[in-house]
């Protein structure tokens, strides 16, 4: 019975979040026209948010965080970091766990920001940075810039890919053996730590003899010190050579290699023609640098990088299996030309989806060459970020049967369609409000599956936190901005449900 | 209202020729001495800048007002860049010229000296630390853009005076998180404003802005505002922040200065991780030398919709 009389009183019963939507007059009862720093707990209860603690415990903790990233390696799950020093250099480096970082592994003047794919246990690190286009900013590599690989064992990280070697080598008849007689072009292909075959150089031609083997001598060490192996290629017999060394193909000579970068020699090489089966031409084609890129991505075990200082619009593919290695010519593709630069790219469901800030488009692997990929267009209005596609741990983007996807209209699920009304439906304003023309690139997502929140670091650098423990939908998820001393810049999962914060000064 | 001019009191750089037997002279006060420049056929750009203590003078005043000692409520009502003191400019027809606020911020082709601004109206501080400057580009290398500048060149502008009286608390050694309380006693009120924009200047002359949105604040009435300070960089102990509020366009366009008030420097950034049950925030010490401080989490709050 209410103690005040002729009044009923009003049970608030449940607690559903923030309400931010038209009017504040017109709030349900079952939300909240404004609140912060509230965590959700069950179904319809709610107490202050959980405190953060200190991710490292050394002497002198990592600060001015700008960007983290998860990086599983074989025994941990470890964490990439971004930091930029007071001359404005950016810094790299690898939190192994509370008490051990590596690094810098990579330091570059200007680099604001970078896209990682770990892969094979190695990372690749593309640095990229802010520009102008009239009053909006966008993102794309760093000009002069490349892709870089790191090893995750704390040595500095290199340039990915790299240009064969250079010199000359001399050839003669070996020991008895055996060849098909005639003339043949021989060179040689570096392969570095990473697996990256370099393209055939020091080409030389020579007339081998049909009992004879052949022997190499005075043969060039390549000046990368990440070379660890020299594989010998050859042409089958050219029964009427014209003098083009380059044009004709190679292969992998089998049983033909060098496994280290010092020795000068390779004798007494036998093989016949109809040994040469693995091809080595298709690496005259591929480039010996990768241009630094906004976007890095896999699909079908394929690396891809797009939005470089010079062509925002274009993707490079790489070989399956080969992160390193691009084709110049059949491994690009071109995404619509609008001025706008690629944003964000993510498999799902066997497609390759690729984001504008307001468009979506899809490539769908047809066995062909990456330019072979057939173009949808999924959404000439809607798009996304850099780091707009929440990640789920360190598997990416994908999560059950949608990506969670930050757009200009809300946050929302998207399953090959947006998928409407937005999750952020219920704070339409409070979205609208954030400052998208300058720093739309701020937005991070986590989703934790875990403990059913998401987690979005907004351009205003708070912590939106979205509690979908009710359910994952427009009505049922409650949110609430979480604030704290530092400006928030990046957020991740690790080991599974510990969630990650990176700020900096401000 | 009143108006209100910018002066440059040094130029920042030039790539402008001169013809033989003219000079450059001060920027001082904005005075050039009459000269004929040329742009060396392929273009030419003059950046001027100016000093927050020495380039602002109120209403054809002759003696400099400094940027702190602008009365409350000064508020930049329109603002143009003049060349050659809002005559218009002689010189070869051939030529082209171009002015400038921000060295991203250009004119089209004109003639007549004005220059308005696109979209926003900047703030005396973003006037004073953007500069402004010239580019000319002519047709040949004999192209002579300015016959007579003894009026000088400087951004002229008119500024009312917002009624208010706002208090700022804390004023000294806020912090990032600081629960800061804007007070209104009289004249405009609280309750409309959009966001404050919250502006220093590096140590290296770098203006740096950060926005706290409406719907950041704790509080908002119409008599007050509360909001916690956002991180605000690596300044000293001791530096000034200046603090503009930006209406929703009821009461004024435009920004206003709130108030200024100085900081206490804190680096709490780093990397963080969420502790469930954790009752108080444990940052980093400003040190960096591994020692943390426990915080409060900053005020959790709610408030519920209309009951009727």
């Amino acid at each position: 019975m209410s103690p005040v009389r002729d009044h009923q009183g009003i049970a608030l019963t449940s607690f559903n979040g923030l309400w931010d939507r038209g009017d504040p007059d017109t709030t349900p009862l079952d939300h909240f026209s404004q609140c912060s720093n509230i965590d959700f707990v069950a179904q319809s209860s709610f107490r202050t948010r959980p405190g953060v603690g200190i991710s490292q415990t050394v002497s002198v903790p990592l600060s001015n965080v700008k960007r983290i990233y998860n990086y599983p390696i074989q025994n941990a799950n470890t964490l990439i970091v971004l930091t930029i020093d007071t001359s404005g250099n950016g810094k790299i480096y690898h939190v192994v766990s509370s008490s051990v970082t590596y690094g810098p592994i990579l330091t570059i003047a200007g680099m604001t920001d970078f896209a990682f794919v770990p892969y094979a246990g190695r990372g690749y690190i593309s640095p990229f940075t802010d520009y102008n286009n009239g009053s909006l900013i966008f993102q794309s590599g760093l000009a002069s810039n490349y892709l870089y690989v790191y090893a995750g064992d704390g040595t500095n990280a290199r340039q990915a890919a790299g240009a064969g070697m250079s010199g000359t080598m001399t050839i003669a008849n070996g020991a008895a053996g055996y060849t098909d007689a005639g003339q043949k072009v021989f060179g040689f292909v570096s392969q570095t730590a990473s697996g990256y075959n370099s393209p055939p150089s020091i080409l030389t031609s020579f007339i081998t003899s049909s009992g004879n083997s052949v022997s190499f001598g005075s043969i060039p060490t390549s000046g990368n010190p990440n070379v660890v192996k020299r594989l010998l290629v050859s042409t089958i017999t050219i029964p009427n050579f014209n003098g083009d060394l380059s044009g004709y193909q190679f292969f992998f000579v089998p049983n033909a290699v060098i496994n280290d970068n010092t020795t000068t020699a390779l004798n007494n090489i036998s093989f016949y023609d109809a040994d040469l089966l693995s091809d080595a031409s298709s690496l005259l084609n591929n480039l010996t640098s990768v241009p630094a890129g906004a976007v890095l991505s896999m699909y079908h075990n394929r690396l891809c990088l797009a939005a470089t200082n010079t062509d925002i619009s274009l993707i490079y593919v790489s070989l399956p299996g080969e992160p390193e290695a691009f084709d110049q010519i059949a491994g690009l593709i071109v995404a619509p030309l609008d001025g706008n630069p690629i944003t964000n790219a993510q498999e799902f469901r066997d497609v390759f989806y690729v984001f504008k800030r307001n468009r979506t488009y899809s490539y769908a692997d047809n066995g062909g060459d990456p330019s072979s990929w057939p173009l949808v267009i999924i959404d000439p209005g809607l798009g996304t970020c850099p780091h707009g596609v929440a990640t789920v741990l360190d598997s990416g983007g994908v999560n059950v049967d949608a990506l969670i996807v930050a757009t200009y209209q809300g946050i929302s699920r998207f399953n090959g369609v947006y998928i409407t009304p937005e999750l952020t439906w219920k704070i339409s304003n409070y979205w609208s409000n954030l400052d998208f023309t300058n720093n739309f690139g701020k937005i991070q997502m986590v989703n934790s599956p875990v403990q059913k929140k998401l987690y979005c670091v907004t351009p205003s650098r708070n912590l939106l936190v979205g509690d979908y423990n009710n359910g994952m939908d427009y009505k049922n998820i409650r949110w609430c901005p979480w604030n704290f001393q530092s400006q928030v810049n990046s957020v991740g999962i690790q080991d599974v449900n510990n969630i990650i914060l990176g700020a900096d000064l401000g | 209202m009143g108006t209100f001019k910018i002066k440059p009191t040094s130029l920042g750089s030039s790539t402008f020729t001169l013809v033989s037997g003219t000079t450059l002279g001060a920027f001082q006060a904005g005075a050039l001495n009459s000269s004929v420049i040329k742009t060396n056929g392929s273009g030419a750009l003059a950046r001027l800048d100016c000093a927050l203590a020495t380039s602002i003078f109120l209403d054809n005043s002759v003696l400099p007002t400094s940027f702190s000692s602008l009365p409350a409520g000064f508020t930049v009502v329109t603002h143009n860049p003049i060349l050659n003191g809002g005559g218009s400019t002689n010189g070869d027809n051939s030529a082209s010229w171009f002015m400038q606020f921000d060295s991203s911020t250009e004119s089209s082709n004109s003639q007549t000296g004005l220059f308005t601004y696109p979209n926003t109206i900047l703030s005396m501080l973003d006037l004073v630390n953007g500069g402004f400057g010239v580019r000319g580009v002519g047709t040949g290398t004999s192209d002579a853009l300015f016959g007579t500048l003894a009026n000088g060149w400087f951004i002229s502008g008119n500024y009312s005076i917002q009624n208010f009286s706002w208090t700022i608390s804390p004023s000294t050694s806020v912090s990032p998180g600081t629960k800061v309380t804007i007070t209104a006693s009289s004249g405009l009120g609280l309750g409309t404003l959009s966001s404050l924009s919250i502006q220093y200047v590096d140590s290296n002359g770098n203006t740096h802005i950060d926005t706290v949105l409406a719907q950041d604040f704790l509080s908002q009435s119409q008599t007050q505002v509360v909001f916690f300070f956002p991180q605000f960089g690596n300044l000293t102990t001791g530096s000034t922040v200046y603090i503009y509020a930006i209406d929703n366009g009821t009461q004024f366009s435009g920004s206003v200065l709130a108030g200024t008030l100085t900081v206490k420097f804190a680096d709490a950034s780093g990397i963080y991780i969420l502790t469930p049950f954790a009752s108080t925030d444990i940052i980093y010490n400003a040190a960096r030398d591994g020692t943390t401080t426990s915080v409060n989490i900053l005020d959790p709050i709610i408030k519920t919709g209309f009951i009727p």
